[in-house]
């Protein structure tokens, strides 16, 4: 496979980056990535079965996650997914990238009391 | 419990799946259940029946924003990859873009009209509601005829069915003063009308009862006046028009949408520029028995149909009847009387209707063949591209996948051909509309609409369906294996091809035929018609008309002065061997009469002497081309002072004095009671008989009589003349010469309908020479595309079949017989398709019957030629195929193995 920019991905959704970040840490399966985004904001974000599954069809599409090889669970029906190497670069990105844009922010007026 | 519980809800969750697209449920279908059902019951642990309702409002707001986009996506590689397809084979797209676009784009064009013409409510307030009534006598030559002013008054005073109904007649007006004199149409209304249309002026006030009782000189005039001749400008109200050199004050101005009376196909049906009040003259409204002249519109009550209505007013008759004067109710006049109510829109399109469904029917045999055309070329390629499906099928895609491509493949075909086809019947509608012109009843109304494109998206839509199911089950049914394993001929899989496509060239011949037989009808039809006589010699003959306005020729002698004055003008005129002027023009004779006949006369119904009347000036048998049968011609010498005397015609002779000599007999107008005084006219001449409105209707009997015989007094249609100049020269030259004699009698009379007498024979039959040419042009489409059909099947069978081919010819098989091989499959199919396209022709063109002129809709000739046509057809798309076939090299078609 030819060498692709991870840059060309971005923007990432919120919940497509979510998601990633719920895989950072090794393969998972498809309702602990739901309470995991879950847990990480606190609540504020909550995905449902249909979008979580939305977003992992565009995420394997994309070569961003694959299913893990060596399923950790018992039932078959239960696939884990795990981040690519191309993957990883992609959300390093992204959060290289949010964190431009929060210095950005930073520096302006945005967060110094009137 | 919990355990039937959590089935439950897994079951409708799964249900809730069914909405994503089936690839996307079976790759994730069941770990979306599993996690559901963790989720679930996560949720239930932590308690309360608040968070499992937001668990479903969670999950349903994912799905429902989910799925469809799941399906964009789909849609979108599909459409991607179709039209990749597509730029791959550009033969194949060329040529199935172009038969849809053709089939859609004469489905679009016919169906403006059809939406225009037909579907389009009037536009008036609750147009649903508004009748038109007439009157109709069993023994009167006409169906049925308009109201008189009494008629009226009685229907109106009695009928209790409608919320109120008014009365109308179209008027001819000179309208000067504005701009250069010119002729306009208008018509005289009862004040009601305004408020039986639910039309208001947009300008000012509408006419009033007052203007009505008053007889005022007031005008409401409509929105393409008051543009051409005031520039929109808003104090058009209150200023005055000369019409008929009389001054009347515009008091309304209407808006751009009104218009009345709707352009349609009967009389009193042409849309009037200025609207005057009818105000009945005491001699109208005691006119009992004459001047049937009013169209009669009514809106029902609410809540009151249309059969009710007709039952009320039906009961009206026997009392409208002993209305009449006891002499015309004992001479039997009206007996039979009805008074038939329909729907106005109906009555604005006539028999147009018909017409418009037989082109209805040709457009949509033109868009099946080209379906066909597109299915044939589909299953073509599908035999080529069987490989490339089956790879697909083996790297994962479902049946339901391949189906859902070819079908998106199809749609995209349809949507490129449903545009091409909208820009092709844009430009089709203006040349279509400028055909036909007025002779298409609400013509004006014919445009673009919202409507149209919808009517269009949806066919681009649906033909699909029609052309690419097939082609796609084939490919859904076939096993992936059996297409690997299937070689390039000879195959079972190619032979059921061949079938197929057998077929669908089959039904693309019997469709054909079909439209063959309808447009060979309409053309021998027409011809026909052409060929009927009108009963003068239209060549070398022109016409045109000037109406004298009433406000400078007021009374009979300045009438009649200006018929002499206008024949000695054009008597003038160089080259002119006969000059005459003459109520009404040829193939425009509306004035209808009773007569009463001498002792020596046949006796017959009092309606069935209704005949036409004409009165004439100048040598006008001899300008017009109408032989003398018997007698003589009128002469100087039939002066106001001399005996009066008539001319009748051959049919009139017959009718009333069969077997006699009708010279010398007498005859007067009115029907046959004592009470009648009207002077005896005596019979001078007989003449051959002249058609009264169009080529191919129906002959009445009729008389003429010398201009010069009419009274001095008070006179109407007499100010209508027609003039008529026969002359060796230049029908143009000829035409401004009289327009010049015209203008030095009276400078402000404008000239109107200046054309030589063969334009008005040939505008009278314009709506039968509009469908005829537009199904004459569908069948050679649907030829041209069946043509196509043909050979696209031809072709690919003698590729399929290179090796057989080759297998004969190696066995000593002449280049004749291969080539017959061809053309025998070509003639088979087209026989069978022949056979079937003549069952349904003759099923169909029974429809056809009230179009066409002495031609049966089952005529022989039509039925062998078109199949003939068709024949000649199949062997001419065949040759190349043919040729091509004994063109195979025997030793390169075997090494291709």
């Amino acid at each position: 496979m030819t060498k692709r920019d991870p840059e060309s991905l971005l923007p990432l959704t919120p919940a497509m980056f979510h998601v990633m970040v719920a895989l950072a840490d090794g393969q998972t399966h498809g309702y602990a990535i739901m309470k995991d985004v879950e847990q990480l904001t606190g609540g504020a974000v909550r995905l449902s079965t249909g979008t979580l599954y939305g977003i992992i069809k565009r995420l394997l599409n994309d070569g961003l996650i694959r299913e893990a090889a060596s399923a950790a669970h018992d039932d078959e029906r239960r696939r884990s997914y795990e981040l690519t190497a191309f993957g990883r670069d992609v959300a390093r990105a992204e959060a290289a990238r949010l964190e431009q844009t929060l210095a950005m922010a930073r520096r302006k007026a945005l967060f110094r009391r009137a | 419990m919990t355990e039937r519980h959590a089935s439950r809800a897994e079951r409708i969750f799964r249900r809730l799946l069914r909405l994503f697209p089936a690839d996307f449920r079976g790759d994730f279908g069941d770990e979306m259940t599993a996690a559901f059902r963790d989720q679930r019951r996560d949720v239930l642990a932590r308690g309360g029946s608040l968070s499992a309702m937001r668990l479903w409002w969670d999950t349903l707001h994912g799905v429902l924003t989910t799925a469809p986009r799941e399906h964009l996506d789909l849609l979108r590689s599909d459409v991607r990859y179709a039209l990749r397809g597509l730029r791959r084979n550009p033969a194949f797209t060329i040529v199935a873009v172009l038969a849809l676009a053709v089939g859609i784009g004469a489905n679009t064009a016919v169906f403006t009209i059809v939406n225009g013409v037909l579907l389009r409510a009037l536009p008036y307030h609750d147009p649903g509601a508004l009748v038109a009534i007439y009157e109709k006598v069993p023994t009167a030559p006409v169906p049925k005829f308009e109201f008189s002013a009494p008629d009226f008054g009685f229907v109106r005073a009695n009928a209790r069915s409608f919320d109120g109904m008014f009365a109308y007649r179209n008027e001819s007006l000179e309208l000067s003063g504005v701009a250069e004199s010119q002729r306009i149409v208008g018509a005289r209304v009862s004040p009601d009308m305004f408020a039986v249309l639910g039309a208001a002026p947009a300008l000012g006030r509408a006419l009033s009862a007052d203007d009505d009782a008053q007889n005022a000189k007031v005008a409401v005039i409509d929105y393409g006046l008051w543009s051409r001749a005031f520039g929109r400008d808003p104090q058009a109200v209150g200023r005055t028009i000369s019409l008929d050199r009389q001054p009347y004050t515009i008091v309304g101005v209407m808006s751009d949408r009104f218009q009345f009376p709707p352009r349609g196909a009967g009389r009193n049906f042409e849309p009037a520029s200025v609207l005057l009040p009818i105000a009945f003259t005491p001699r109208e409204r005691q006119g009992w028995g004459s001047m049937y002249n009013n169209t009669l519109v009514a809106r029902l009550k609410p809540g009151v149909g249309i059969e009710q209505a007709r039952a009320e007013i039906a009961s009206l008759s026997p009392s409208l009847i002993r209305q009449y004067p006891p002499p015309l109710q004992e001479a039997g006049f009206l007996n039979g009387l009805t008074l038939p109510v329909t729907p106005l829109a109906d009555e604005v399109v006539g028999d147009t209707r018909r017409m418009i469904l037989v082109l209805m029917g040709a457009v949509a045999i033109v868009l099946l063949i080209g379906c066909a055309d597109v299915a044939n070329l589909m299953l073509t390629r599908a035999g080529s591209r069987q490989r490339e499906l089956a790879l697909r099928g083996a790297l994962g895609a479902s049946p339901a996948r391949v189906v859902r491509q070819l079908l998106t493949e199809g749609l995209v075909l349809a949507a490129i051909g449903g545009a091409a086809g909208l820009l092709l019947a844009r430009a089709a509608m203006d040349a279509m509309l400028s055909f036909v012109g007025d002779a298409l009843p609400r013509a004006d109304s014919v445009a673009f609409d919202r409507r149209v494109v919808v009517f269009t998206a949806a066919l681009a839509l649906a033909t699909p369906l029609l052309f690419g199911v097939m082609p796609a089950l084939r490919a859904a049914l076939r096993s992936t294996f059996d297409a690997l394993k299937e070689g390039s001929h000879g195959s079972t899989a190619g032979r059921e091809r061949q079938r197929l496509l057998g077929g669908l060239v089959i039904a693309q011949f019997a469709l054909a035929l079909m439209l063959s037989v309808g447009a060979g009808l309409l053309a021998r039809s027409f011809v026909r018609l052409l060929a009927a006589s009108p009963g003068f010699r239209s060549e070398q003959a022109v016409t045109a008309s000037v109406q004298l306005p009433s406000g400078r020729y007021a009374d009979g002698r300045s009438v009649k002065a200006f018929y002499h004055q206008a024949v000695e003008a054009m008597r003038t005129i160089p080259g002119v061997t006969a000059a005459a002027a003459g109520t009404d023009r040829p193939l425009h004779i509306q004035e209808r009469r009773t007569f009463t006949p001498d002792a020596t006369g046949a006796r017959m119904p009092t309606l069935s002497r209704l005949i036409a009347a004409s009165w004439t000036a100048g040598s006008y048998f001899e300008a017009l081309g109408v032989p003398l049968r018997r007698g003589r011609f009128f002469t100087d010498q039939d002066g106001r002072s001399a005996a009066r005397v008539v001319i009748v015609s051959e049919m009139f002779a017959r009718r009333v004095w069969p077997n006699q000599d009708p010279i010398g007999r007498q005859l007067k107008w009115g029907i046959d009671v004592p009470q009648n005084n009207s002077p005896w006219m005596t019979v001078v001449g007989v003449v051959g008989d002249v058609n009264q409105s169009a080529l191919g209707t129906e002959v009445i009997p009729q008389t003429y009589e010398p201009i010069d015989q009419q009274p001095n007094g008070p006179v109407n249609f007499y100010r209508r003349i027609n003039l008529v100049v026969r002359s060796g020269g230049d029908a143009g030259a000829v035409l401004s010469a009289v327009r010049g004699a015209m203008r030095r009698l009276d400078p402000e009379l404008p000239l109107s309908e200046p054309m030589p007498a063969a334009d008005v024979v040939n505008e009278s039959v314009k709506p039968q020479r509009f469908s005829m040419t537009v199904v004459a042009l569908f069948a050679l489409v649907a030829l041209g595309l069946a043509a196509i059909g043909i050979y696209g099947v031809l072709a690919n069978a003698v590729t399929q079949q290179t090796h057989d081919i080759g297998v004969r010819m190696a066995l000593g098989a002449r280049a004749s017989d291969v080539m017959w091989a061809v053309l025998r499959r070509a003639l088979i199919l087209m026989a069978i398709g022949v056979a079937i396209g003549t069952a349904g022709a003759l099923a169909l063109t029974r429809v056809m019957a009230g179009l066409l002129y002495e031609v049966r809709p089952t005529d022989g000739a039509t039925f062998a030629g078109a199949a003939l046509l068709l024949a000649a057809l199949a062997v001419v798309a065949s040759l190349v195929p043919a040729w091509r076939a004994t063109r195979v090299d025997p030793l390169v078609a075997l090494r291709a193995e």
